[in-house]
């Protein structure tokens, strides 16, 4: 710990953690936990690893610190599509002119009351895609369930129609290589997967000029005309990043909650305490948060945790280390859904760039969980691959076989 | 330094020496004040800082437009005297003010 006032360098005594080698592919949180005890700031080949919760906290709201902006994607040498995308519509990474009022103008989706609209329509969609495996006693939950429902509904939302969905469902899936690490390697896919998605949207947008409709496309549309406060890239490119966005993630996340029920063995108080149901869904995201980090670079120098970082430097907010973090939770390997005042903020982020799609990705999991566990007991996870390397932005299964008897 | 009252939909309340031109909502978060969440960090992105303004009056009549839009995003329904706390800078002349915090935020 520093005396008071004084200020250190970033590196000053900062101890490395290595998130190449095989003790963190193995065991990644075993690694963190070890970090975080040796500090609340760790330095990896990826740049600054903020590890405690307190300190994450604090960088979120700190406003001379942003998301990696168009430039870092131009360095690494992305091509002409990923950079229109970054520009136009990854509301992450677009500037904070463009931002702001992008972001305030796509919340009126976002509000509580649109996203409860959306309720009916997820039962719905989940209960037609259950019906088609209820009687099997075996599924492959995350083929079957988790990886399709979350862009069914969003599309729906949208004002997409559901037969149009598998001609862009694939290239909307090759999306999530925006956020592998390293990035590079995928540049070529994504420049086919964002023409696709880009050329789709261009002719969905023209088809609600010509006729609007009551949906989230022809409101856009309205207020592009009255206010001009998007541009006709910016459409598109936003209209791209909402098919997208709420897709590996909610997918992922929705998993990790049916496993940590399932192995917290709480499926039968699941269905015998529905009101537990948030509570259990809290606990999931602090467990198992599938957002595993963000970045942020300095945008001008700035002291946070008594160092003092440049501007330019790369900062990783770890939200997995976090979610452990011992001095936020007691017993953080526990899985407990009793913690009182004790859920994690992090998750969804915090701050301007705070996950928009948190309502949704909530009434999701709510009406996913919910269907399962009246129709489903006797669950029990017989396999699950184990995702991506654990140093991937996003974490969590890409397979999960579950067995259970119908109820 | 001017005071912050906060009345709670749960009958409690908490009255609070305010940091002048410190925010509304950054008071009730930096002193543990609940009912006030501030997700954004005041920049008028998140409306989680929703509250009703109950003294004085004519305080509810100074939104910006932006607020004004943002207001709608609230959690729990907008009243005529419905504020972003963000948006409210304590100083002298706001002493005494009293606000109160919705059902809900998020
Ligand atoms: C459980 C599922 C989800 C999780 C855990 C999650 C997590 C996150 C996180 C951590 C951020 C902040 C990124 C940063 O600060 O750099 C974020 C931003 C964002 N999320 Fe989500 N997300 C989820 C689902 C969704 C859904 C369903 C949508 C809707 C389409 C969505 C849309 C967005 C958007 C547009 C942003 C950028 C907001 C901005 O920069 O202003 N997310 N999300
Ligand atoms: S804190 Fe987000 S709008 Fe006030």
């Amino acid at each position: 710990m520093s005396q008071a006032g004084e200020v250190l360098t970033a590196d000053e005594g900062v101890p490395p953690v290595d998130l190449r080698g095989d003790a963190f592919a193995d065991n990644p949180r075993k690694v963190l936990a070890e970090a975080l005890a040796r500090g609340p700031v760790a330095k990896s080949k990826r740049g600054y690893e903020f590890l405690s919760y307190s300190l994450i906290s604090d960088a979120f709201l700190d406003d001379k610190l942003d998301t990696a902006g168009p430039d870092h994607y131009e360095r690494l040498g992305a091509g002409e599509s990923v950079i229109w995308f970054v520009n136009n519509g990854l509301l992450s990474t677009m500037a904070r002119t463009r931002h702001d009022p992008i972001r305030r103008l796509m919340l009126k989706a976002f509000s509580f009351r649109n996203i409860e609209a959306q309720r009916a329509e997820a039962r719905r969609t989940a209960t037609e895609m259950l019906e088609t495996w209820i009687g099997d006693g075996e599924v492959d939950i995350i083929r079957q369930l988790t990886e399709y429902y979350p862009i069914r509904v969003m599309s729906a939302m949208i004002g997409i129609p559901r037969e149009d969905i598998p001609g862009f469902a694939e290239a909307a899936h090759e999306l999530h290589l925006l956020a592998a690490v390293p990035m590079a390697p995928g540049f070529p896919r994504l420049e086919v997967a964002l023409e696709e998605l880009k050329s789709y949207v261009r002719r969905l947008v023209e088809a609600r000029r010509a006729e609007p409709q009551d949906d989230f496309v022809s409101a856009l549309l309205a207020a592009q005309e009255v206010e001009n406060k998007l541009s006709e890239d910016e459409l598109i490119g936003n209209l791209v990043n909402l098919i997208f966005a709420g897709m590996g993630t909610t997918t992922k996340q929705f998993a990790s909650a049916i496993h940590d029920i399932v192995k917290a063995g709480l499926w039968e108080e699941l269905y015998q305490h529905p009101d537990e149901l948030g509570d259990m869904i809290n606990e999931s995201l602090r467990f198992s948060p599938v957002t595993q980090f963000v970045v942020r670079i300095v945008q001008d120098d700035t002291v946070l945790g008594g160092r003092e970082y440049p501007k330019g430097t790369r900062i990783l907010l770890n939200l997995l280390a976090a979610s452990r973090d011992p001095e936020k939770f007691t017993d953080p390997d526990r899985f407990d859904i009793t913690r009182v005042n004790d859920e994690s903020r992090l998750p969804f982020g915090w701050g301007v760039h705070r996950c928009l799609g948190q309502p949704l990705a909530r009434l999701l999991i709510e009406e996913g969980l919910t269907l399962m566990s009246n129709r489903m007991t006797e669950v029990t996870v017989t396999d699950r691959d184990r995702g991506p390397h654990p140093a991937e932005m996003l974490g969590g299964s890409t397979s999960m076989t579950l067995s259970f008897s119908a109820r | 330094m001017p005071k912050v009252t906060y009345l709670h939909a749960d009958g409690t309340e908490d009255v609070v020496d305010a940091q002048d031109g410190v925010s509304v909502m950054r008071t009730a978060v930096t002193k543990g004040v609940k009912g006030i969440v501030g997700e954004c960090g005041g920049e008028l992105m998140c409306a989680t800082c929703h509250v009703y303004v109950l003294k004085p009056v004519n305080l509810a009549s100074e939104r910006s437009e932006d607020e004004d839009e943002m207001l709608e995003f609230a959690a729990s329904p907008r009243r005529d005297n419905s504020r972003l706390s963000c948006q409210i800078i304590m100083d002298e002349p706001l002493d005494g003010l009293v606000v109160e915090t919705p059902e809900a935020q998020n």
